[in-house]
């Protein structure tokens, strides 16, 4: 399929094999600043593989990581794949409650934790638990130490299939609960080189990497960069924007992919652009969310002559399901970019409600097939089937059901119009205002909620909750409620504002309940 | 206003930190980290905050100035503040 290598990709740990004596930089770690070798990386890799396997891991197991982000955790994903057993990365800001939800959907067999987050799987179902790095742990727990390295050994890949899980990243679900999408090797490397074929990463590019681990934004970030001999530098978890200002000036960074909302800071006043060398920069790819045009072209004033990669995909589909590309920012009279057209292995269907094709420049649900299709969500074969669809014109094949509505224009670029449900995008990750909801109701004393989307001076857009009680004063008030709603729920979800309506408030309705409607669209005045 | 000490400081920034962020229950000392294993606030949360005490004081910061090394925790936020709080004085 792509020209310059050797054979079609089938495995996605192939990727990094092919390269396993390279002494090129693969990895640097701009927490810490350490650099670290192709070459090293799969020393270490193998010394991982061995303790893993000898752990029980192999073929169709779990290999959880509740890690900060550091160049540890690409050994812990190449191990994991090596090993035939999936990666699954874990957020590790999330409440202690959520990370045992997680972790019980996809039952791993190891999880792989940094001391300081080893309150989060102490009494989770996480299997074997290994703890990163040494003299920290309790005495006889298993530990590993990153920096052991084994001499290397072919990979065995026997028995091995393109069909086995590769990684799970979890989404937000419509019922209130998180689903873990699973990823094949097939669906991975049919994305690799899809992009690869698409968009033309140079050898040798240097990628900066912003997405966390857990967001499957950042698996071109690194894949990709191994596809070409790059080298990926992992930032810590992002708290300024000279933080990517720097690292971009200070590393001559090539390629990034940025969610909107770190664009839209990066033009504000708190950030330090302006006055960067960003000379570097030959590529923007942007992605989780629409990015408003005017945002790109206030970042082209600070970095000129830049391509601008516009990806569009849910999880389900493999990190990106359609590219829109374009140097030409000025060239722009809409509000937004198109979202493209399919990568090379995905097949796009533009449907009515009895998923029938609707004729170009109708507005359709978005039906995404082809190789990028996920395996299925872990351990819910039935929600699996409801959103794995078969439309009777495409002869038994799968679709999966985006929920994005979109219109073909006359070129063929898909046009994104919005979500056939309640979710909304924050800071890249996908919201189901139900789960907000359902969060809230858990809480004692709530009795009603509606959590509807706001506009935010930073990131763009925000949620704001309404709550009701019994009207007798006995619910939380809002430390108490924000308090609640942090053990259950991640930061992004956790509403910005909360409005307790009482009497004659706009949000209620003349027998008190609350005016869901009516609060819907006066938040989106 | 130009008198303020350091301690000063620390103590107006808790102030502010329990007016933006009512659900925070860290006990905030001069080391207590903002991000990581303490506050462990947030890009978008840093930001509210500079806001805040950027109105607070009636002063704005040079982006080059929020840096995670000045934000680190509380007493290298009011070593910064105290600086730029003193040139103000002596400027005018």
């Amino acid at each position: 399929m792509s020209e310059g290598t050797a054979a079609v990709l089938e495995l996605a740990d192939q990727v990094l094999e092919r390269r396993r004596t390279s002494e090129a930089t693969a990895v640097v770690d701009l927490g810490t600043g350490r650099q670290v070798s192709y070459r090293t990386l799969a020393r270490r890799t193998q010394a991982l593989a061995d303790l893993l396997a000898g752990l029980g891991v192999g073929r169709g197991s779990t290999v959880a990581m509740v890690m900060d982000k550091c160049a540890d955790s690409v050994t812990v994903m190449w191990a994991a794949l090596r090993l035939g057993a999936r990666y699954v990365p874990v957020d590790e800001s999330l409440p202690t409650a959520r990370v045992a939800v997680l972790l019980g959907m996809c039952e791993p067999a190891v999880t792989l934790v940094h001391p300081q987050h080893q309150g989060l799987v102490d009494g989770a179902p996480a299997g074997t638990v290994l703890t990163v790095g040494e003299g920290t742990h309790t005495a006889g727990a298993p530990c590993w130490d990153p920096d052991t390295e084994a001499e290397i050994r072919p990979a065995d890949t026997t028995g091995r299939s393109p069909e086995d899980q590769a990684y799970v990243v979890f989404t937000s679900g419509s019922t209130g609960a998180p689903k873990g999408v699973a990823i094949s090797h097939r669906a991975m490397c049919a994305l690799l080189e899809g992009v690869q074929q698409v968009v033309g990463f140079e050898e040798g590019m240097r990628y900066l990497n912003v997405a966390p681990l857990f967001f499957d934004a950042s698996v071109v970030d690194l894949w990709s960069t191994f596809l070409v001999g790059g080298t990926v530098h992992l930032l810590p978890r992002l708290r300024m924007p000279t933080q990517v200002t720097r690292a971009i000036e200070k590393w001559r960074i090539t390629d990034t992919l940025l969610v909107p909302s770190v664009i839209r800071m990066l033009v504000s006043r708190f950030s330090d652009a302006g006055r960067r060398d960003l000379s570097s920069l030959r590529r923007l790819w942007f992605g989780g969310e629409s990015c408003p045009v005017s945002v790109l072209r206030a970042f082209a004033a600070m970095a000129p002559g830049l391509t601008y990669v516009h990806g569009y995909g849910p999880s389900e589909t493999t990190h990106s399901a359609t590219l829109f590309l374009t140097g030409d920012i000025d060239g722009y009279s809409d509000e937004f970019l198109p979202i493209g057209t399919a990568l090379p292995a995905v097949e796009l269907l533009v449907v009515d409600d009895e998923l029938r094709p609707v004729p170009d420049g109708t507005t359709g649900e978005l039906l995404i097939g082809g190789a990028q299709m996920m395996t299925g969500y872990c351990g819910d074969p039935e929600r699996t089937a409801e959103v794995l669809v078969a439309p009777p014109a495409a002869g038994g094949a799968r679709y999966y059901r985006s929920g994005d509505y979109v219109r073909r224009r006359a070129d063929g670029a898909l046009v994104f119009l919005g979500r056939r449900d309640d979710a909304l995008k924050i800071n890249g990750n996908l919201v189901h205002l139900s789960e907000v909801e359902a969060a809230a109701l858990a809480v004692d004393g709530v009795t009603d909620c509606c959590a509807v989307p706001a506009e935010h001076p930073v990131t763009g857009r925000a949620i704001t909750l309404f709550v009701l009680d019994e009207g007798d004063g006995s619910g939380p008030d809002e430390p108490e409620l924000r308090k609640e709603l942090a053990l259950r729920l991640p930061g992004y979800m956790m509403p910005t504002r909360i409005e307790f309506p009482t009497g004659a408030d706009v949000g209620l309705t003349a027998s008190g309940k609350l005016d869901r409607s009516r609060l819907k669209a006066l938040a989106n005045t | 206003m130009g008198s303020k000490t350091q301690d000063d400081i620390e103590q107006d920034l808790r102030g502010v930190i329990a007016e933006i962020f009512p659900a925070q229950q860290v006990e905030l000392t001069t080391e207590t980290p903002l991000f990581n294993g303490g506050l462990s606030l947030n890009s978008t949360q840093m930001i509210e905050l500079t806001l805040a005490f950027e109105t607070f004081y009636d002063i704005e910061l040079e982006p080059e100035m929020l840096t995670v090394e000045n934000f680190a925790t509380l007493g290298s936020l009011s070593g910064l503040l105290l600086d730029l709080l003193e040139d103000e004085v002596s400027a005018v």
